[in-house]
C-alpha cells in the first residue's frame, strides 16, 4: 500500500506542479493577453474535454462490478 | 516519525496553497467581458476539480489500489455534479461547491481520505480565491 501511495505521488506530482505553475506562476509580460473570445472558447472546451473523462471511467467501470468485488474479498 | 512527516508536508502544502490562493486573485487578464470573467474563473476551478479526479482515477488504477471502486465513483460523481453547477450557475457556485468537497472528504474511509486531503485543501482554498 506505502509503495503505491509512493507511485501515486510521484504521478501526481508533475500534474500538481504543473497545476501550481500554470494558475499561479508568474506570467512572462510578453506573453500574448487571451482574448475574451479564447477564454470562454478555453472554458467550453475544458469542460466538454474534463466531462468526457468522467463519461469515460464511467463506461469502463460499470457499478455492478463493485459489488462483485466486494463479493471477491 | 512517519506522522511528523505527513503532518510537515500537510503544513507546507497549506502554506503554499494560501499564498497561491491570495495570489490567485489578481491574475485575470484585463479587459475581458463580464462573460469571460466568469468563464475564466471557471477554468481555474475545473483545473483544480480536474486535479481531484485524475488522484482519484489514478490511485484507482494503481496496484494496489489507493481509491477503491466505490470512492472513485463518488468523487468522479462530485466532479461532474460540480462542473455542471459551475456551468449552470455562472457565478456564486463557489460555496456550494466547496461544502461539497468537504462532504466528499468526510465521505470516504479515512486512509483515502488522508490521501486526497492536501488536493480538497488545495481546492477550497483556490475556491475562496475565486469568491
Amino acid at each position: 500500500m506505502n509503495q503505491a501511495l509512493v507511485l501515486l505521488a510521484e504521478q501526481e506530482a508533475p500534474k500538481f506542479i504543473q497545476f501550481l505553475k500554470d494558475e499561479f506562476g508568474r506570467k512572462n509580460p510578453d506573453e500574448p493577453v487571451p482574448t475574451s473570445d479564447q477564454v470562454v472558447a478555453a472554458w467550453k472546451q475544458g469542460l466538454t474535454t474534463s466531462l468526457a473523462k468522467d463519461d469515460s471511467w464511467d463506461a469502463n467501470h460499470p457499478a455492478t462490478s463493485d459489488a462483485a468485488k466486494t463479493t471477491g474479498d | 516519525m512517519k506522522c511528523l512527516s505527513r503532518q510537515l508536508v500537510g503544513i507546507i502544502v497549506c502554506a503554499v496553497v494560501i499564498m497561491c490562493a491570495q495570489a490567485c486573485a489578481n491574475k485575470m487578464p484585463p479587459n475581458l467581458t463580464p462573460q469571460a470573467q466568469h468563464a475564466f474563473v471557471n477554468t481555474q476551478a475545473l483545473k483544480v476539480l480536474d486535479l481531484i479526479r485524475d488522484v482519484a482515477v489514478d490511485g484507482n488504477a494503481s496496484t494496489p489500489q489507493v481509491f477503491t471502486e466505490s470512492s472513485t465513483r463518488k468523487i468522479v460523481a462530485f466532479h461532474r455534479s460540480a462542473l455542471k453547477t459551475i456551468d449552470a450557475a455562472g457565478t456564486g457556485w463557489s460555496a456550494a461547491v466547496q461544502q461539497g468537497l468537504e462532504e466528499l472528504g468526510k465521505d470516504l474511509p479515512p486512509s483515502e481520505q488522508q490521501v486526497l486531503q492536501p488536493y480538497i485543501s488545495l481546492a477550497i482554498s483556490a475556491l475562496k480565491g475565486f469568491q
